[in-house]
């Protein structure tokens, strides 16, 4: 029973870093109506940035953290100006190519700049676990969900209350009635891919002591944050939080009663799965299309 | 010379030029693998261009059809199973996998099939990696030499005449096949749907048709890879061939089969070259940055790519305002 | 004898009630007007009959013939092409890479013979097919006093032939009823009168039925043998053209857009 508990636990841990990036996802493709095949490469960049900021320049981690963050903040702006903006316009099949194409240029510039080796990168709390009633408990995994619930709860917040967060909603339901209400469209654009860029970050910097830091580190994270967000459904912002969760206790389960190697095999299952059975997501509506 | 201007004649004329070049001219045993590569590249890019081009749906999962298709194809021809039979089965199960696939996710809006391959492409690289028994794993597998009624295509030139006359042939099927029914049926559905469905075309049949007929080109194209270089292991069936493939397309030319081919021979050739430009070479994944950054600029400035490069400058001089292209509609 | 009955439709987006329990029925050889002021849902009726849409509630049902009856609800939106029915859309959809023969060959789509295989193969039963629906095409062509422009893009061509062109694509697939969307939307009023006589000669050469939503009431009432108005979703009068006219439920509908001109 300890041994469940620990992995639901530890499933929660990564769960909580794939809503994170899910969320990234969905943010982006709500607003700007793109789907960014690069999320995962953008984060393990900002990850290997944070680690360089760290162990290369000696910054206290929690100012690599910080460093990494800002890096993330210009990161997303200046793909949205350079790579997207310009190809507002175009179908959304042309932007998915972009997208394809950035995972291209940030993967193939991280291993020119920071090569192929991976690194070890510490964790953000290094303490002794803790035993509750044979279940040891990892700090870090509690202050990784903590965080993560933290972001989520600000998140939300400024989603449903702030003027931003009304001109985001807005945009995602309908962009030229947003635009013709005087909503600043442009820049709901930008703050959402800074937004999604420092969830990707965040998301990188945690799951590293796991994966190490490497340009193949966020291959898995990655193409499990797709499975979340279409597991919650991209039509709201709660489906892929809880669809991260899901699938990171499902992971760990699956990993820890069924078979490790056959983990990836399962969870994608679970996605074609979705895709017959509900494929607007646990949390979405099917709308009627207007011809 | 009418005769010359029908397509098809043109294909094999241009094949017979290119398959005999080896026997004229003395190329490098590295060379001629290379030119093999080439080939068996166009043909993966001519299916997928069916797919992306035509159908236009993106797939990232169709380095996964190719590994199956020469993993299928050199377990066969391992067992004794002739190859000519080997190299059908190779292309017949990537397309009944891509057909189901397909009726799963082909159901769904454009981006479902790229997220739903994607995990695909992942998925059975574990597969290749885990199951030891018919893939040997990382081990890798080795292949025989491709031989037809005893004859054995095992020089580098023979084989190059036995690539260039399967290209060759899956060409015109192609081109037959999109200028009949299908292809109309196929660009209506991506100049119109309503359209097209109001016209009696079934979206998600046509677009299953482009996906798995682009994955039978794929598992011929990897059964053809397996007997040329005669190993393969896991590592190679990863996302990043897929996205080579989706940048041999949209890069040589949608929705072209000469642009298919075109964009196969830059993105095998150019990688080479540059690695040996002294300073240049020296950059690690220059080439990864460099396709990268076309994929992206041809998209956004040549949308019908580097094969009707012509057509897009003079469209682009005659009417500066109104950009009428393939895909920014 | 109907061709088409409409029962009791009703669809609403959201909250939104846009067609609310409307009936009527299309006598066969007839043309028939489906009018009303913007936005009172006549072109969701459009899409119910074509089955882009699938109503909250309602029956819609087609013969085409005398012993042949269809449930269009229990068809797929291009499954309605092969039982008889064809439409035009507001914004005229065609196929704009494509030649003006090709789009009217696709109008063929679901009469043309063929497997995958024998087509990459271009084997003799494609070849002959092919030819055989050239012919046809060009016969419209002809009809359509389109001939000479058949190989130009059709993306290229003006609006009134792009209108021409669809008219075509529908004529094709050998039609027992035609919806036309607003055929005259754009056209000036020589354009408009040559549509008219045009739509009149389908019907009586052909023998097609053609039920048609339009804006325009000089085409309307003077090609439409009956008429039904609807309002915000609603039937709110039926008959011939001079008893809508006279309507005082319609005059009410349209007031203070002059529209109706008597």
């Amino acid at each position: 029973m300890n041994m469940f508990f620990q992995s639901i636990m530890a499933g929660l841990e990564t769960g909580s870093l794939y809503a994170l990036a899910a969320l990234g996802l969905v943010l982006i493709f709500r607003t700007s109506d793109v789907i960014n095949f690069a999320q995962g490469e953008m984060a393990m960049f900002s990850a290997f940035i944070a680690f360089k900021l760290f162990d290369g320049m000696k910054l206290p981690y929690p100012l690599a953290f910080l460093g990494a963050i800002v890096f993330a903040i210009l990161f997303g702006f200046i793909v949205e100006r350079v790579f997207i903006r310009p190809a507002s316009k175009a179908s959304l099949v042309s932007k998915m190519i972009i997208t394809l194409g950035l995972i291209m240029i940030v993967g193939g510039l991280a291993n020119a700049l920071f090569g192929i080796d991976s690194h070890y990168f510490r964790k953000a709390i290094v303490a002794d676990n803790m035993n509750i009633k044979g279940v040891v408990i990892q700090p870090n995994a509690i202050f990784i969900i903590a965080i993560t619930f933290f972001i989520m709860a600000g998140l939300f917040y400024m989603i449903n209350k702030t003027k931003m967060g009304i001109a985001i909603r807005a945009t995602a339901q309908d962009e030229n009635t947003a635009k013709m209400m005087g909503i600043p469209v442009s820049k709901v654009y930008s703050m959402s891919w800074i937004i999604a860029t420092i969830l990707g970050a965040i998301a990188g910097i945690l799951i590293a002591p796991t994966t190490n830091v490497s340009t193949a580190m966020m291959g898995e994270v990655h193409l499990k944050s797709f499975i979340a967000a279409v597991l919650g459904g991209f039509g709201s912002f709660y489906g892929p939080v809880v669809g991260g969760l899901i699938i990171g206790v499902l992971d760990n389960l699956v990993g820890m009663y069924i078979s490790l190697t056959w983990k990836t095999v399962i969870v994608y299952g679970l996605l074609i799965l979705t895709l017959i059975i509900k494929p607007t997501g646990i949390f979405g509506k099917t709308h009627r299309k207007k011809v | 010379m009418n005769i010359l201007k029908n397509k098809p004649i043109q294909y094999i004329l241009l094949g017979l030029i290119i398959a005999i070049t080896p026997f004229i001219f003395n190329f490098q045993r590295g060379t001629l693998t290379m030119f093999n590569t080439v080939i068996i590249y166009s043909i993966v890019a001519i299916g997928f261009n069916i797919l992306l081009g035509y159908a236009g749906q993106i797939s990232l999962g169709h380095a996964a059809f190719m590994g199956l298709g020469a993993y299928i194809s050199g377990y066969l021809t391992n067992m004794g199973i002739p190859f000519i039979l080997s190299i059908l089965i190779a292309g017949v199960i990537p397309m009944i996998i891509g057909l189901i696939l397909g009726l799963v996710a082909l159901r769904l809006e454009g981006h479902y099939l790229a997220i739903a391959t994607l995990g695909f492409g992942v998925t059975i690289q574990q597969i290749f990696k885990e199951w030891t028994s018919f893939t040997n794993g990382y081990s890798g597998m080795r292949g025989q030499p491709a031989s037809i009624f005893g004859f054995s295509f095992r020089s580098r030139e023979s084989f190059f005449v036995l690539a260039i006359v399967i290209l060759v042939l899956l060409s015109i099927f192609a081109y037959n096949l999109l200028k009949s029914k299908t292809g109309r049926a196929l660009i209506a559905m991506r100049d119109s749907e309503h359209a097209a469905q109001a016209m009696g075309i079934s979206l998600l049949k046509y677009k299953l048709i482009a996906f798995s007929i682009s994955a039978f080109y794929a598992g011929i194209a990897g059964s053809l890879y397996i007997h040329l270089i005669r190993f393969i292991e896991p590592n190679q069936w990863g996302v990043e061939l897929s996205l080579n493939l989706l940048a041999m397309v949209v890069i040589g030319g949608l929705a072209s089969i000469e642009g298919s081919i075109i964009g196969a021979f830059f993105l095998t050739v150019i990688p080479d070259i540059l690695k040996e430009i002294p300073m240049l070479g020296e950059i690690r994944n220059l080439s990864t940055i460099l396709t990268g950054v076309s994929l992206i600029l041809v998209i956004m400035f040549l949308p019908l790519g580097i094969a009707r490069i012509n057509i897009q400058i003079k469209e682009k001089l005659n009417n500066k305002n109104t950009k009428k292209t393939a895909l920014n509609q | 004898m109907s061709i088409l009955k409409v029962k009791d439709l009703s669809i609403s987006f959201g909250g939104l009630k846009a067609v609310d329990k409307l009936s009527f029925e299309v006598k066969e050889n007839s043309i028939y007007g489906l009018i009303g002021p913007n936005g009172a849902g006549k072109t969701t009726v459009f899409n119910c009959i074509s089955r882009f849409y699938t109503p909250d509630e309602g029956k819609i049902n087609f013969h085409p013939r005398d012993n042949k009856e269809y449930n269009l609800l229990d068809l797929k939106v291009y499954e309605v092409i092969s039982k008889g029915l064809v439409r035009t859309f507001q914004n005229v959809e065609l196929v704009k890479h494509l030649s003006i023969l090709d789009n009217l060959l696709i109008g063929m789509h679901t009469t043309t013979k063929g497997g995958i295989i024998s087509q990459g193969l271009k084997l003799l039963n494609v070849r002959k097919e092919e030819k055989r629906i050239r012919k046809k095409a060009m016969e419209v062509i002809e009809f359509l006093g389109l001939k000479g422009l058949e190989n130009q893009l059709a993306g290229s061509q003006p609006y009134g032939i792009q209108k021409l062109v669809e008219l075509g694509r529908t004529l094709v697939s050998e039609p027992k009823l035609i919806i036309l969307d607003e055929p005259a939307a754009g056209m000036n009023s020589n354009e408009t009168e040559t549509l008219s006589k045009l739509i009149k000669r389908i019907r009586d050469e052909f023998n097609i039925t053609i039920l048609l939503v339009e804006h325009d009431m000089g085409l309307v009432m003077n090609i439409c043998e009956e008429i039904c108005v609807i309002n915000f979703g609603k039937k709110i009068a039926q008959g011939t053209p001079s008893e809508i006219q006279n309507n005082p439920a319609v005059q009410e509908a349209y007031l203070g857009k002059g529209e109706v001109s008597c």
